[in-house]
């Protein structure tokens, strides 16, 4: 009995000074707060300035004509007239002006340039699209050919070249893509295919006619030459070298060579030993001219 | 009976003081904050604006948000304000496993084990880190989304190849401009990536971007309206 209750005053002992212990560390984790907390609270203003730079998308209301437009096409785009679309307003971008719809959670724009539509994004396939492969990639090739031939007038088109298909792994899902890119125009098609239900999740396009001359005076071998000596870097792979007409900054049409160089990766020090930082740039040569038209590094 | 009752009260206080700190701080409104710099002349870019333009859209969506640049934009400042964090947003240089922040003088970094050091992480919705090769793994230093997604944060964003400096701000803008329509951060990432092939002519490995997470559907978390995450 003697030794329960001298066990009993030791845990009353401990059992205070533990609630004890609880407050002061509570009280000192409420009370401790580390110096970016400080500048969090006090810097709102100057946030606030600071970001009065944003640009912020432009977007304008449509007028009733081109919301009949742009609700006309996408019903034709789909072949249904029930969709229930929501015309969300035309946005400003730099190669037109885009009207923006919604049907439920599907997206479509409509390029108001050429009254095409130019994304269609169907959510309602996305969210059943996992990492579960159940299509293979000719199958889902088959329908994104189905799905461009149905959709895209610019379709047959000689010039269109198949410029890429694979299965993107998206980490918690997988897609299916297809790029095509005319030869002879700015014009390009992208397509996703769900490789869970082989449905379309989504179609992207650009339809422009070419206003310039596909022949460069410039050789795939002389711009590679000069892309080499734009870099500060050990080139170790050429990732890609395509030609491809497109716009300059002024917004005219080019013929351009895009490369793309991998280049040996950067040693930083760090505590542990070395990390390896990724070395690489995408330059963009005039093709009549040999020019550098851009050189951007990688992050 | 009465010693039952005083071990009863030792065991919880014991717990009670352990899982303390363990305990998260939801502010309101939720804070979300964006770490982007100028990296010259240590490396290439400059992703400031990246920065403001996700603080931007996030204070429209109701969020508590602030960017950090310059001398703010070190790997101490991004630590301390995760674990409060219901957004986070980083775009700089990265690695597999890695992202680098630069304060103008010297760079620092996080690792994806740093991440297992930092309790709280699951109060986070969203987290991006927009980098070079972000979603991929270093062996010795883990992956981002993995660790992102052990530590409980809804989604997380990364790369799986290198990204170009030059369309960092048509991706960032119009992401973060999708989130406010209220998109999910996989639509929002797919009208990005579209963007930047719009006006550029290519993807420049903003295709690339991968979604992992704590959430069953990572890629149809969405940043609006403001709140912290599951």
């Amino acid at each position: 009995m003697n030794v329960l209750k001298g066990n009993r005053k030791k845990f009353l002992i401990l059992g205070l000074a533990s609630l004890i212990l609880l407050v002061v560390a509570t009280t000192a984790i409420a009370g401790y707060m580390p110096e970016i907390f400080k500048i969090k609270q006090n810097r709102k203003e100057l946030t606030k300035t600071s970001t009065s730079n944003i640009e912020p998308t432009e977007f304008r209301e449509t007028t009733s004509e081109e919301a009949k437009i742009a609700k006309e096409r996408v019903e034709k785009f789909v072949g249904k007239t029930d969709l229930n679309l929501k015309v969300e307003g035309i946005e400003k971008t730099p190669r037109g002006q885009m009207c923006v719809l919604t049907a439920g959670d599907d997206s479509f724009t409509v390029d108001m340039k050429t009254e095409e539509v130019c994304t269609a994004y169907f959510n309602s396939v996305s969210k059943m699209t996992s990492d579960k492969v159940s299509v293979l990639k000719q199958k889902a090739f088959e329908k994104a050919m189905e799905f461009v031939n149905g959709h895209c007038l610019a379709f047959p088109i000689k010039s269109m070249e198949l410029i890429r298909q694979e299965c993107v792994d998206r980490g918690s899902y997988k897609e299916y893509e297809f790029e095509w890119q005319d030869t002879a125009s700015p014009s390009y098609v992208c397509v996703l295919v769900s490789p869970t239900t082989g449905e379309v999740i989504s179609y992207s396009a650009l339809l422009r006619k070419g206003k310039v001359d596909t022949k460069p005076k410039v050789s795939k071998e002389e711009a590679l030459g000069i892309a080499k000596n734009k870099v500060d870097f050990k080139v170790v792979k050429i990732k890609k070298v395509n030609l491809q007409v497109w716009y300059d900054s002024k917004g005219e049409q080019i013929l351009r060579w895009n490369i793309e160089l991998e280049g040996e990766p950067k040693k930083e020090k760090a505590d542990f030993g070395m990390v390896e930082m990724p070395q690489g740039a995408w330059i963009a040569i005039d093709a009549y001219t040999g020019k550098v038209l851009n050189v951007s590094k990688a992050l | 009976m009465k010693q039952r009752l005083f071990i009863l009260i030792l065991v919880l206080a014991l717990i009670l003081g352990t899982a303390a700190p363990a305990f998260a701080v939801q502010y309101s409104p939720p804070w979300a904050d964006n770490f982007g710099t100028n990296y010259e002349p240590w490396a290439a870019g400059d992703t400031t604006y990246c920065a403001q333009v996700a603080t931007y859209y996030q204070d429209l969506i109701g969020y508590n948000a602030d960017y950090w640049s310059g001398t703010y934009n070190r790997y101490e400042y991004a630590m301390e304000l995760m674990p409060y964090d219901a957004v986070f947003s980083f775009f700089g240089h990265g690695a597999p496993g890695v992202i680098w922040f630069y304060d103008g003088s010297e760079p620092t970094y996080i690792i994806a084990m740093d991440l297992y050091g930092i309790t709280n992480l699951y109060d986070i919705k969203f987290a991006a880190y927009m980098g070079c090769q972000t979603a991929r793994t270093e062996y010795l230093i883990g992956n981002l989304l993995t660790v992102s997604r052990e530590q409980g944060i809804d989604s997380a964003m990364g790369f799986y190849n290198s990204i170009a400096v030059g369309p960092h701000n048509t991706f960032a803008s119009t992401f973060w401009y999708n989130g406010y329509l209220g998109n999910s951060v996989g639509v929002s990432a797919y009208y990005a990536k579209e963007k930047v092939k719009q006006i550029y002519g290519g993807y420049y490995g903003y295709d690339s971007y991968v979604f992992d997470g704590a959430y069953t559907w990572p890629k149809e978390v969405k940043i609006k309206p403001a709140g912290y995450g599951n």
